[in-house]
């Protein structure tokens, strides 16, 4: 009895105002149920979250490269995993699959690093010693540079 | 109390004086019980921020958040009627009896409603805005005015001649182009023509909805909206079942699934609705149906003439936000609906059952378009200059039987607006002024009246042309070549006059319209916009 009540009470307001179906704006906001989740790239995503934002979780992936990848397999800009098709998923991984990410791309930066410094060049000594590689002052400010350079770099 | 019985705690040596050990060993530290965890009432929360701690600051929580979706519903809905609004009494309907009399029935300058069948074909096309004032009176109704009658009277003759009307609506925001749209849509449902609304180009062109690409008949590629396409074929069947449940098929349509070969257009149309899939052969299969020449024997196969229309069309003259493989922005007359749109709107896809096409731009989101700007300029001050050769070889006749220049009559130069107007595009305004001044000036010199008819020769129309160093969009300029366009000005007063007494009815005016008042609110509304005078007259309380 008491969960019907405020169903009555609705209705008769909805008596009041004519209010428009919405059909071709705001339909599908969340056709799926949330828990399932799409398997990319060694990464399990919920159905519910943007593309682009699971593109951009990857190391190696920016708005430029996500863009492109997008626009490669036609998948518009507020499009969710969720609504993507197979062929599109699979021709997504695919395409990851030859792009060098994540670890890959970090092992290449790490080489760069190391190639430098075992050349023993100016760049790579002052990544060795976590100071400024372009030729920036390093007086007052160099807190990037000693977070940053260094050999083993995480990315 | 509690506090003072209990272990002392070795953390605080200044509070354990009477220890019995070093004020320096760790050993009593490490063998005590872990430190209480304190109350969160005991230290206050860091400060934060720079603003003043006061009770009103403090953001309480709501109870739940919004779900998904619901504040988009919000911010989308539309609502019809006010039951606190008066109901206006004797306001009629425009219906199926004065929507092609309105000229006659005196119905110009004046409110009328709109009936319930309407209301709800209308609201399936989406056709009313969350932006227009709706909510504020007991039930839709708008205002007759002069360019409602013009568009009624056309809707006549290309019912009678079966011929297409395709006109562009442009002009200031809050000039009604939108409503006048709807009116024109309520007029050809009344008629029971076949209305398709495309509500706001910039939903279709923005990449909020998904796209594939497809190969078209000529080689180009082109790129389907399969769920757009979906909705609007459902907006379709729910605003015209009762003209398209009398249609059935003429011919077998191309489509991957098998269809009845009698079905009717509303079943149809409702399986494309249905199904994403199907939408794009759907769509195609409906236009070729609805453009096919109507067979008035045969039962099912009458075809009314067609009335197409799209809201802020700016977005569909322009490249979209899609994107193609190589990341380069997809022009959007590449996106199939707006293709089709477009390919009517320019007259290269013919309607044999004639027809409308409406076009409206919109000026509150409006992107920049300068080849549409231009285009739009030119065709109004292409149709304006009969008018204005008129006015010089009148002038010019008259100047010929001169005797001397000091008898020279520019009056008709002198009765010009300061302004541009409906009548007068703003090109071929400053022109007419000029001619003006140069004449005037001749004329106080005394000069001979042959020296005035080189005035005149040297100031025949000159129509807007296009900076040759900046790029021309090609689509869109041959789209509009030779769409007629109208510009949605201001109302004329007697207009305005009508509109505030339906307000004053309403009891959302709550004073007595005088001439005045008309005047006042008219001029605070930058001559009878629409919008504005609503602003000036109902939402602004003075």
């Amino acid at each position: 009895m008491c969960t019907s009540e405020p169903e009555v009470r609705m209705e008769s307001e909805c008596d009041h105002f004519r209010v428009n179906d919405f059909n071709l704006s705001t339909a599908n906001v969340h056709p799926f149920p949330l828990a399932a989740m799409v398997f990319i790239f060694g990464v399990n995503f919920p159905e519910s979250q943007l593309v682009s934002r699971s593109l951009k979780s990857f190391y190696g992936i920016g708005p430029n490269v996500c863009t492109k990848l997008m626009a490669k397999f036609h998948i518009h800009n507020t499009a969710r995993i969720g609504t993507l098709g197979d062929r599109q998923i699979d021709s997504l991984a695919a395409e990851l699959s030859t792009m060098t990410l994540e670890n890959d791309l970090r092992r290449q930066l790490q080489d760069n690093i190391k190639r430098l410094r075992d050349m023993g060049t100016y760049r790579g000594r002052r990544h060795a010693m976590s100071l400024p590689v372009r030729g920036q002052k390093t007086r007052s400010q160099n807190m990037t540079a000693r977070k940053l350079n260094r050999v083993e770099r995480r990315g | 109390m509690r506090r003072a019985l209990g272990p002392i705690d070795a953390a605080t040596p200044f509070n354990a004086a009477p220890s019995a050990s070093a004020a320096f060993s760790t050993s009593a530290a490490l063998s005590a019980n872990p430190p209480k965890k304190k109350g969160v009432v005991a230290k206050p929360a860091a400060r934060t921020g720079r603003t003043l701690r006061l009770s009103k600051n403090t953001r309480t929580a709501t109870a739940r958040p919004p779900a998904p979706g619901e504040r988009r519903a919000l911010r989308k809905r539309v609502v019809l009627s006010n039951t606190n609004a008066l109901e206006v009494r004797g306001l009629a309907d425009l219906s199926t009896q004065n929507a092609s009399r309105l000229r006659e029935m005196g119905f110009e300058g004046q409110v009328l409603g709109l009936s319930n069948d309407s209301v709800d074909a209308l609201r399936a096309l989406e056709a009313f805005k969350a932006t227009q004032g709706w909510s504020l009176f007991r039930r839709p109704a708008s205002l007759i005015r002069r360019e409602t009658v013009e568009l009624a009277e056309c809707m006549d003759g290309v019912a009678q001649q079966k011929h297409v009307e395709r006109r562009m609506l442009f002009g200031e925001r809050g000039g009604g182009k939108s409503v006048l749209q709807l009116q024109a849509m309520a007029m050809a449902y009344l008629r029971g023509w076949i209305v398709v609304h495309f509500p706001e180009a910039k939903a279709m062109t923005i990449a909020h909805e998904a796209y594939r690409p497809i190969n078209s008949k000529d080689g180009s590629t082109a790129y389907i909206q399969p769920q757009y396409t979906a909705r609007l074929l459902g907006n379709i069947a729910k605003a015209n079942h009762g003209v398209l449940t009398h249609m059935r098929l003429s011919k077998p349509p191309e489509l991957p699934v098998p269809v009845q070969s009698n079905i009717s257009l509303l079943r149809f149309v409702e399986l494309g609705a249905g199904d994403a899939e199907l939408a794009w052969p759907v769509w195609r299969a409906l236009l070729s149906e609805l453009t096919t020449p109507s067979q008035e024997g045969t039962e099912g196969l009458q075809r009314p003439p067609l009335f197409l229309s799209m809201d802020g069309v700016d977005h569909a003259m322009r490249h979209s936000a899609y994107l193609d493989t190589a990341a380069r922005p997809i022009h959007a007359h590449d996106l199939t609906l707006i293709r089709d749109f477009a390919a009517h709107l320019s007259g290269t896809s013919p309607l044999p059952n004639g027809g409308m096409v409406l076009a409206a731009s919109s000026a509150s989101t409006r992107p920049s378009t300068p080849t549409l700007d231009h285009v739009l300029a030119r065709n109004e001050a292409a149709a304006y200059s009969p008018t204005y050769t008129t006015l010089l070889s009148n002038l010019h006749a008259h100047i010929s039987a001169l005797a001397t220049a000091k008898d020279v009559d520019l009056s008709a130069l002198h009765t010009l607006p300061s302004t541009p107007s409906t009548q007068i595009p703003a090109t071929l305004l400053t022109q007419l002024k000029h001619l003006r001044t140069h004449l005037t000036s001749l004329a106080r010199q005394n000069r001979s009246p042959a020296d005035l008819l080189a005035a005149l020769a040297a100031h025949a129309p000159k129509l807007p042309e296009w900076n040759p160093y900046l790029p021309l969009d090609s689509r869109v300029a041959d789209c509009m070549a030779s769409v007629t366009v109208q510009k949605v000005a201001g109302l004329s007063k007697a207009e305005a006059r009508g509109m505030l007494e339906y307000y004053a009815q309403s009891g959302v005016l709550r004073q007595t319209v005088t001439e005045g008042l008309v005047g006042e609110r008219w001029t605070i509304s930058g001559g009878g916009v629409v919008g504005e005078l609503e602003k000036a007259a109902v939402k602004a309380r003075f």
